[in-house]
């Protein structure tokens, strides 16, 4: 079993350096924060696996506390993102889309 | 949030909660026994209090009253979304592993056939996790869903695949959710919305 | 090792395989939109799965289990409000590149609210324009 949830936790431990590539690559805080949900939700995975490993339920609040955070960071992110930030990129921006729907009440 | 917040009046504060707000107490009391792990008599008064104190301190806006789930058409549709959920890891998955270009996507609107903001609420929060869609958007008043889907087919049948699939999937929330809705046509689900007003 | 032992290793090794490839997909898939597809749904299942793998070596000890019971279902219900809420923050601040989408109705209905088609729907605006109209 020892060696089960070794090979469990390389695929992870891969998997999350994957999403820290994209969280450092970004281009948007959106990109970030996506990525950075998925990262919790792998660091979930991790610590599960490792419950599993020790056979002791020891982490198993710290599973609750993460997956009740994971949500509540992305929210914050968004209700940030919403108020701060309305364009992060503005060359992805579609200008004539933009004057058309401004010309309009 | 809604207009729903207003009415729960300030007199209710302090004193016994809402009717309606047992359901959502109870459950905060099941989850907070889940929590701790046990059921014991101390636990269990402790979650009673903790329960009062959040419906005194934090009212929520109560849910207007909803007709009576089926239980069968609840089991059938939690059936329905862990195969969806199954289906669609894979297709993702697999799009993401495989090699070659990544598949093209669209964004289609499906219309819904309820009015009604928790049906609405739930056809949604069910399709971003099921089959191949994501919700960008959500027109509420006439009741229109924007989907972000993967094209996996012809990108010519991509609108009418989505919008049956959300068709299918909107039945059984409603043969879940309010059983009266599909035989009465959508008359039970708007009145979820009119008993609102 | 057991039987039991088998459906948990199964069950935990499948769960990280699908975390991978939502990790994949994260880093491949080309916009936002793409790239919560890989995030929410391989994700979700891929976490399911290694719960219940633990949740077979826990059987005994049923607080655990009621405690991983709420993490699979917590997750399962948050995932989809939060993946609607960043692809909905990324279309209303206008981050995503949309000219490479098949199809677009979103933006056929945000011309048809501009144009006054739809006077009792909120049209989904940027947050830009909108707070310039508010002050």
């Amino acid at each position: 079993m020892g060696v089960v949830t070794d090979i469990a936790l390389g695929i992870l431990l891969v998997a999350a350096l994957l999403v820290v590539v994209r969280l450092v690559k970004g281009p948007t805080t959106l990109d970030r924060a996506a990525a950075a949900d998925v990262f919790v939700a792998i660091l979930l995975c991790g610590v599960a696996v490792l419950v599993a490993r020790r056979g002791s339920t020891v982490f198993v609040p710290v599973l609750l506390a993460l997956s009740l955070l994971g949500f509540a960071s992305s929210v914050a992110v968004v209700r940030f993102v919403g108020r701060e930030d309305p364009v992060s990129e503005p060359d992805e921006h579609d200008e004539t889309d933009e004057d058309h729907r401004r010309t309009t009440p | 949030m809604s207009p729903q917040g207003g009415t729960t009046r300030p007199g209710l504060r302090g004193r016994l909660p809402h009717r309606r707000q047992i359901p959502i107490m109870t459950w905060m009391v099941v989850f907070w026994c889940g929590l701790w792990g046990s059921v014991s008599p101390v636990v269990v008064v402790g979650g009673v209090l903790t329960a009062f104190a959040l419906v005194a301190v934090f009212p929520m806006p109560t849910l207007p009253p909803a007709p009576r789930p089926s239980v069968l058409g609840a089991v059938r549709l939690g059936a329905y979304v862990l195969f969806d959920l199954l289906r669609s890891s894979l297709q993702v998955a697999w799009f993401a592993v495989r090699p070659g270009p990544v598949p093209a996507s669209a964004i289609v609107a499906a219309p819904l056939r309820s009015r009604s903001d928790a049906m609405i609420a739930a056809t949604a929060e069910i399709l971003s996790l099921v089959p191949g869609t994501l919700v960008v958007d959500i027109d509420v008043p006439s009741g229109t869903l924007y989907l972000h889907a993967l094209v996996t087919g012809d990108p010519e049948r991509v609108g009418d695949d989505v919008r049956a699939s959300v068709r299918r999937m909107e039945e059984r929330v409603l043969a879940a959710l309010a059983p009266g809705a599909l035989r009465d046509g959508v008359a039970v689900a708007d009145d979820v919305r009119e008993a609102k007003r | 090792m057991s039987a039991w032992d088998w459906v948990s290793a199964v069950l935990l090794l499948s769960g990280s395989l699908l975390a991978l490839a939502a990790g994949i997909g994260m880093l491949r898939f080309p916009d936002l939109w793409m790239r919560m597809h890989a995030g929410t749904k391989p994700q979700v299942l891929g976490l399911l799965l290694v719960l219940a793998g633990v949740e077979v070596q826990l059987v005994p000890d049923a607080s655990a289990v009621v405690a991983l019971l709420f993490v699979g279902l917590f997750q399962l219900v948050t995932a989809p409000v939060a993946s609607h809420l960043l692809a909905r923050a990324g279309h209303r601040s206008g981050v995503v590149p949309r000219d490479q989408l098949v199809q677009d109705d979103l933006r056929v209905f945000e011309l048809e609210c501009a144009a006054g088609e739809h006077p009792e729907s909120s049209p989904p605006q940027d947050p830009g324009p909108r707070a310039e109209g508010r002050g």
